[in-house]
């Protein structure tokens, strides 16, 4: 199992190098379909705690081992990426995109699946900034026209200040515990009290630039919008992740006494950003810009659920988080058909799609829905859950817990919006000869319905997962 | 007077390096072939040497005026291996080019084999001496570039050999490790004045502010091949001299003033290099001025000395700055190789752009062509700048893109080298690895396991110089990042056919392995007592 | 007997989500009538069998969500209700809906719709209820906005979901509460929790419902909502999300601390009275019975104001029938007439279609509460448990409710009046078979509900007979009074009664125009504060203005090091001095 372990890692890089180099997109697809079968095969021969690790020493000096394990925690993060990965793959080669924005995308997962997988700090840091260059050229290369330069040099430079705040706690708690292997400082509590809140006052801090918390969002509206389709795909579905991962796995996990500590600030800020977030979005006049800001909100949910600290709440930031990787995802997925075929994303320039495209308009009703947190869908539980972990802490945890069901109210306010401008009404003209869904599109699509869909029914396989993981 | 032997061994790559040098003064057309191979000879010596125990010569009782260990021998073949990658990237290289750039790799030998303040001045001086001449090319700007790090050099030496003398008279010794327990009761002003001014002194090699201006000024007007040596053995040079000093003799009883001293250096550095950099339009200055950021980034592990923490792992302060310096010398090579290697032949332009030169000595035409380097840096030795220019705020925004120059007014301009990567592939991608990984971002992972090093040092030191480090890589991040745009993306005239391609590839392929197996460079870096 | 409890759920929930994806009509409509009929059939199975089954859905460590569903026999008597009036909705829109192209998707919606009211009606874990609570709004949504070239549709329908849903804010919030004192989520494992959690838990669980129910203050969606066709609005008003909200209350009555009874009498008391005024000023035949339905619904709530969920859920059957009928008729009568349902030019004769008069005439008489149809009986039982709870709680709502007893009669004889006896076209209108047997059943079921007070499975308190005249008086009272005025000039409407304040009830009191007002002014100061604060502040002041700042440092620093060797020398002897005297001066202080 070690070895697929590797492969998870190793395929999609290869598949970069390959389809690069040959020009050839199907390669891309191989290989991330290869990788995802590398990681949906993990949870054979599993038991509590590590499933499956390998450990090779590269730099002993500076505590750097090629050390991967998989836990109940990092798995579904990580078989989502590699799913996303592979349908941003389809999604290329349908549209015949270059074979470089392929090549791009597999690095991206590779070095997303690394940080997922990853047991040691320094690896894991290593892989976190490996994410950075790939997704930037993204933006950059294939963006849109008039924004992608800002927008990937806001990208690049905020990201690059998370992972570095990020590194430096990392690297007191290296110092402090004198070893790099994350398990074995999880399992032993953590840093020593002294450095706890450092340690996670740095983490935190890098990892909210990623997640990202509010006040220190603003890369991702502009790189959001900017991005291509599946380069916003990857972004909301896999590099917000990392944020929220990292800072539930590692932040609270090598500096609990920290998180609690600073647990009243974090909840306060992501309660500032689900609303402002949520106010932001009422006046958006952009689809995918409003797609964007709601994933500050979203994440807003994750944090505000991990700093209450509870165990109600852990497993709610870990299923809101994974729940938000599919459905904004799918979002943007039909934000993208949508603009590919209208030629603007402005809301004032849509409506109609419910008679223009109905097969269209109904999935983007499907993922609002999702998106705003439907009981029955994938939303749900993790948002529901963070007001319960909020009122569990009680006193003034109760008024983010207002605050929060509050948000998920207005999340239901600009979805709703978007949905009466963009579906209902008379067809506008960009609409006129839509083109239909094609069977490929569907595909593309149907995996994450299928997920939101039955994490929203069945949300119990899931949490018993996160229950056994390494935290 | 009573003689001592001499473990000629020990002594055996300065010899070797010292032959070349005198042969290649004889060898005619093959004075290249035999500096590199002599050079070869010497690192491989060195190596050996390094390999096997460690040797002391030289010795005033328990104290050696030189040591050959692993670390020192290590540097040793580093520095003529360095000297090795620049006879190669010199097309035109005469017997007494050879002769001056194998005298300096000299230098740096023993530099990095001296155990006592003499020795290692001595040895610096050996190393820069030669440069004055090499720096300098002919014409105007060229004199003006060799006559500015000719008066830089001395006046730092000159502080240095003050602060040297200084710590003589509070300890009575000159060798490291005397002066690391006779400094013990020394007066601490005294040791403070002489630890500043010594570090001071020695910081102008490695281009660390304050003393750090000469080095966008001189790299640019300097010929590649030499600006390249400057960017990398000679910084090398600096930077072991530091380390040495501090490690060997300051840390133990004067590491508070020497913490200080390279707190104020580092942080400085850092900040100028990477502030000066953002707005910089051409590449050579670009990369000096990074490049004094990164000698901010050298320093700042000992800088940690400052703190107690600091205090208490002197070895491992040592051994990351000495890590960080290698990884670093290696990417500034990889860097100015690469460009040096797509640059158009500079020696026969020199005729032509002379002409050009007289048209650019008024700013004006050349602002009203929209470009962007109009001529706005008058270095008249001695002289200020005119009040006009002073006038020309646009002017003033410009990088030093030197007055009247030889070059022509858009050579060397960062756009320049748009498209390299379909143009020459080989040498564009040596320099992207060697630019990300100055700015420590993966895939080129010798960049990033410097980073960790410091990085790894500092949080366990003093977070507080983590953090300034960190914020000074966010920074660097600005400017290499369109830096490496341009070369991977931009769109932009075919560049000339790239040279020097086994050098180049060379280079690239170290940086691939140092980034792939870092251990490798971690190991003889690592040095203790 | 656990496989039809989940039958009754999955199958209309499946024939839901599956019919979502059937393109072709004919198919659409056979799984748009077969999975009701599977689901009354259960329903009905349930109601003998009680089927108690559980499963754990999510465990979150302190607490856990089971997928639990209790069906007692009043559960089955209500799941029995939601699925027969699903059912007659379903086969009326067949025909009503034959020539729409949206008809697939309409019927798959209805079923969701279904499934969410009997989830609903079924749970016993208050977080699985929220599933089908909310799942419900959000099929009221499509539902509501199925016209797409209606333009006022969308935003009714946005209305409609963004409305309860702020209600579910509270509703949320009051769960989460409860559970986390309770320790649990399951209805019949919610044990004593303290009397003032229970007083907040159940405070913001009232305001969810009172959104769901359109009661006082959140009734502003309900009339709005008759964008939607006529069968969405008989589902909605009927048998399924405005009975929901008091549905749930009486299964969470054993929580209530009863001193706080009194706010859901005053609740009940204002809707009930202030509906039937509106009811009485509305001036289409669609808005009469929306605001009665809230005025209802409010009996209901009344019910539960004096602690007896019986009564409640004896008046939602009974308001399930007769509700359902009127609208399914109205649907006929407004075709027939060919209006848009206008009371001034809705016009039909009795003998135009004798089905639809008849049909109108009993549902009207029901809801008025004319014995010995169904709607006597259920208001009897509520205000004879009011009479009878001696509490303050019950003398409001006795009174309010009598109150709201003449109310109902008056605006039923109005717009019987209206309706059926000022002219109108003369040929004969036949109703499609399809819309005839609804009526038909609907006509058969208020005939018999009342026989429920006497043989079902809920327990009221026996009839009062002073009670009976009292009501019968206030009915009759109502009666006369419309009657009066309709005597006096026929040629004007009875709402004339109301003097001034006519136009301000047949508006609703302007309550949505100023909610919705307020609603639009405060979302637009507060995104655009929250756009300020965000966009501008953090992003282009803190951001950008960083990086402009460093730039700007960077051009400085570069100038700065304009001026040669002499620049040079100048800078570097003042630094290594400032560096020195730093270091002299700290080591003195440090020894």
């Amino acid at each position: 199992m070690g070895l697929m372990l590797i492969a998870a890692v190793a395929l999609p890089l290869v598949g970069a190098a390959l389809s690069w180099w040959l020009r050839r997109n199907w390669i891309g697809v191989a290989s991330a379909a290869g990788s995802f079968a590398a990681l949906a095969v993990l949870p054979l021969g599993r038991g509590d705690g590590w499933w499956h690790a390998v450990d090779l020493a590269w730099a002993p000096s500076i505590h750097l081992d090629f050390s991967l394990s998989v836990d109940g925690v990092s798995w579904p993060l990580a078989l989502l990426t590699a799913l996303l990965g592979l349908l941003c793959c389809v999604h290329n080669a349908h549209k015949g995109a270059s074979s470089t924005l392929t090549a791009l995308l597999l690095a991206v997962q590779a070095a997303s699946i690394a940080v997922f997988l990853s047991d040691n700090l320094i690896l894991f840091f290593i892989a976190f900034e490996a994410v950075l260059l790939p997704m930037w050229a993204i933006v950059y290369r294939y963006g849109d026209e008039a924004t992608r330069r800002h927008a990937a040099a806001k990208f690049a430079l905020f990201t690059v200040t998370g992972s570095l705040l990020m590194a430096t706690g990392l690297f007191v708690a290296v110092a402090d515990t004198g070893t790099a292997d994350l398990g074995e400082i999880i399992a032993t509590g953590g840093v020593s009290a002294d450095a706890s809140l450092l340690v996670f006052t740095l983490l935190a801090a890098g990892f909210a630039v990623k997640a990202p918390l509010w006040p220190l969002h603003s890369w991702l509206p502009d790189a959001h919008t900017a991005a291509p389709t599946v380069g916003s795909v990857l972004l909301a579905g896999v590099l917000l992740k990392l944020g929220t991962y990292g800072l539930i796995r590692v932040a609270g996990g090598l500096a609990p006494h920290g998180a609690a500590d600073a647990a009243p600030v974090l909840a306060i800020l992501a309660a500032i950003g689900i609303i402002v977030a949520s106010l932001v979005c009422l006046r958006l006049g952009e689809l995918k810009r409003l797609i964007a800001y709601s994933s500050v909100g979203h994440m807003g949910f994750v944090v505000l659920a991990f700093a209450t600290g509870t165990e109600a709440g852990v497993r709610a930031a870990l299923f809101a988080n994974l729940a938000h990787g599919l459905v904004t995802p799918l979002l943007f997925f039909l934000a993208g058909a949508v603009k590919d075929r209208a030629h603007t994303g402005r809301l004032v320039d849509l409506g109609g799609l419910r008679l223009a495209a109905p097969a269209l308009a109904g999935l983007l009703g499907f993922a609002a829905f999702a998106s705003l947190g439907l009981p029955g869908l994938a939303g749900f539980w993790g948002e529901a859950f963070t007001v319960y972990a909020a009122v569990e802490r009680g006193g003034a945890w109760i008024a983010l817990a207002a605050i929060a069901a509050f948000g998920a109210f207005l999340t239901a306010a600009y979805l709703l919006r978007m949905l009466r401008r963009v579906s209902h009404g008379p067809v506008a003209p960009a609409f006129e000869g839509l083109g239909a869904v094609s069977a490929i599109e569907f595909a593309t699509w149907s995996p994450l319905v299928a997920a939101v869909l039955l994490l929203g029914l069945a949300p119990g396989p899931l949490l018993d997962l996160f229950a056994t993981g390494v935290l | 007077m009573v003689s001592q032997p001499i473990d000629h061994a020990a002594l055996l790559p300065l010899y070797l390096a010292a032959a070349t040098a005198a042969v290649a003064l004889f060898a005619g057309r093959l004075a290249k072939a035999c500096t590199m191979i002599g050079l070869s000879i010497s690192a491989g010596a060195a190596i050996w040497i390094g390999v096997g125990a460690d040797r002391r010569t030289f010795a005033v009782g328990e104290w050696h005026s030189y040591i050959a260990s692993d670390a020192t021998m290590g540097l040793a073949a580093l520095f003529a291996l360095l000297t090795v990658l620049v006879a190669a990237l010199s097309a035109r290289a005469g017997a007494e080019y050879c002769f001056l750039l194998a005298a300096s790799a000299a230098g740096g030998i023993t530099l990095a084999g001296s155990g006592d303040l003499i020795t290692l001045i001595v040895a610096l001086e050996t190393l820069t001496v030669p440069l004055y001449v090499l720096v300098t090319r002919p014409g105007r700007d060229g004199a003006e570039a060799g006559v500015t790090f000719l008066i830089a050099s001395i006046a730092s030496s000159a502080t240095a050999l003050m602060g040297a003398a200084l710590l003589y008279a509070a300890s009575g010794t000159v060798h490291f490790a005397g002066l690391a327990t006779e400094l013990a009761g020394a007066h601490p002003g005294l040791v403070a004045a002489g630890v500043a001014l010594l570090l001071g002194g020695l910081a102008f090699k490695l281009a660390a502010a304050p003393l750090h201006a000469w080095a966008p000024l001189v790299l640019e007007r300097a010929p590649l091949p030499i600006a390249t040596y400057l960017a990398s053995a000679s910084k090398l040079g600096g930077a072991v001299a530091i380390t040495w000093v501090v490690y060997f003799g300051l840390a133990p009883q004067a590491g508070l003033p020497a913490g200080i001293v390279l707190a104020a250096l580092s942080v400085a550095s850092i900040a100028v290099g990477n502030v000066a950099a953002l707005v910089q339009r051409r590449t050579v200055s670009l990369l000096a001025w990074s490049g004094i950021a990164h000698a901010g980034y050298v320093l700042a592990p000992l800088a940690a000395l400052a703190t107690a923490a600091g205090r208490g792992a002197p070895d491992a302060a040592a051994s990351a700055a000495l890590a960080y310096a290698v990884f670093f010398v290696l990417l500034e090579a990889g860097a100015f190789a690469a460009l040096t290697a797509v640059r158009p032949d500079t020696e026969t332009e020199t005729a032509t752009a002379t002409a050009t030169a007289e048209k650019g000595r008024t700013p004006e035409p050349l602002l009203s062509r929209g470009d962007l380097s109009a001529p706005d840096l008058k270095v008249n030795a001695g002289t200020l700048r005119s009040s006009t220019e002073l006038s020309h705020p646009r002017a003033t925004i410009e990088s030093g893109g030197p007055q009247g120059s030889d070059l022509k007014a858009s050579a060397g301009n960062i756009t320049e080298l748009a498209g390299l990567f379909r143009t020459a592939p080989l040498p564009a991608t040596v320099f992207l690895i060697a630019v990300v990984g100055l700015s420590g971002l993966p895939p080129a992972l010798a960049g990033t396991f410097a980073k960790i090093v410091i990085l790894e040092f500092l949080a366990s030191s003093a977070v507080w110089l983590a953090i300034i480090v960190a914020a000074g890589a966010i920074v660097g991040l600005a400017y290499y990042l369109p830096l490496a745009r341009t070369v991977l993306l931009g769109r932009g005239t075919p560049t000339p056919k790239a040279r020097f391609t086994i050098a180049v590839a060379v280079i690239g392929l170290v940086l691939l392995a140092i980034g792939l197996a870092p251990q490798t460079v971690l190991e003889f870096t690592r040095i203790s007592q | 007997m656990g496989f039809f409890a989940w039958a009754l759920i999955g199958l209309p929930a499946a024939a839901g989500l599956a019919g979502l994806l059937i393109r072709r009509r004919r198919a659409a409509a056979w799984s748009a009538v077969l999975a009701p009929l599977f689901a009354l059939v259960c329903s009905i199975v349930c109601f003998f069998a009680n089927p108690f089954v559980a499963f754990t859905l999510a465990d979150f460590g302190s607490i856990r969500v089971s997928a639990a569903l209790d069906l007692s026999p009043t559960a089955s008597a209500v799941a029995i209700a939601s699925s027969l009036v699903t059912l007659l909705v379903q086969l009326y829109s067949v025909s009503y809906l034959r020539d729409d192209s949206r008809y697939g998707p309409f019927a798959a919606q209805v079923n969701l719709f279904l499934a969410a009211m009997l989830v609903v009606v079924a749970a016993d874990d208050l977080v699985f209820l929220l599933i089908g609570w909310e799942v419900m709004g959000a099929c009221s949504y499509l539902l509501i906005a199925h016209y797409a070239k209606l333009p006022s549709a969308p935003g009714s329908a946005a209305k409609a979901f963004l409305v309860t849903r702020f209600g579910d804010v509270a509703f949320v919030l009051g769960v989460m509460v409860l559970g986390t004192a309770a320790g649990t989520f399951r209805i019949s494992e919610i044990g004593d929790v303290s009397e003032g959690v229970a007083a907040a838990a159940m405070l913001l669980i009232l305001f969810g419902c009172i959104g769901k129910s359109a009661q006082f203050p959140l009734q502003i969606w309900l009339p709005p909502a008759m964008a939607g066709p006529t069968p969405v609005s008989a589902l909605i008003h009927a048998a399924t999300m405005v009975a929901a909200g008091a549905y749930v209350l009486t299964r969470l009555l054993p929580v209530w601390p009863t001193d706080l009874l009194v706010v859901v009498a005053l609740v009940a008391a204002i809707s009930m009275l202030g509906a039937g005024l509106c009811a009485f000023a509305a001036t289409d035949v669609k808005g009469v019975l929306a605001w009665s339905t809230v005025s209802q619904v409010g009996f209901m709530f009344a019910a539960v104001a004096v602690a007896d969920p019986d009564a409640a859920l004896f008046h939602l059957l009974s308001h399930a029938g007769f509700k359902a009928l009127l609208f399914l008729t109205a649907g006929v009568i407004i075709h027939q007439a060919g209006t848009d349902g206008s009371l001034a030019t809705t016009r039909v004769r009795p003998s135009s279609s004798r089905l639809a008069f008849w049909a109108m005439t009993l549902g009207l008489a029901a809801m008025a509460g004319i014995p010995p149809l169904g709607g006597f009986y259920s208001k009897e039982a509520i205000l004879g448990a009011a009479y009878e709870s001696a509490t303050p709680a019950g003398v409001i709502v006795f009174w309010a409710g009598i109150g709201a007893g003449i109310l109902t009669a008056a605006y039923s004889a109005r717009l019987w009046l209206l309706v059926f006896w000022r002219g109108g076209a003369k040929e004969r209108a036949t109703v499609p078979l399809a819309q005839s047997i609804g009526l038909w059943t609907l006509t058969g079921v208020i005939v018999v509900v009342g026989g429920l007070y006497f043989a079902g499975p809920l327990e009221v308190p026996p009839l009062h007979l002073d009670l009976m005249v009292l009501m019968l008086i206030a009915v009759l009272g109502g009666f006369a009074v419309v009657g009066d005025s309709w005597w006096r000039d026929r040629a004007r409407d009875p709402a004339r009664l109301l003097g001034r304040t006519r136009a301000a009830f047949a508006r609703g009191l302007y309550a949505e125009a100023l909610a919705g007002k307020a609603t639009r002014t405060g979302a637009r100061a507060a995104a655009g504060a929250a756009s300020a604060l965000d966009e501008h502040l953090v992003d282009q002041i803190l951001v950008e203005g960083s990086a402009r700042a460093t730039v700007a440092a960077a051009h400085r620093t570069d100038t700065g090091h304009r001026g040669g060797l002499v620049a040079y020398l100048r800078l570097s002897v003042a630094g290594t001095l400032v560096i020195t005297a730093c270091a002299i001066g700290v080591s003195l202080w440090m020894s």
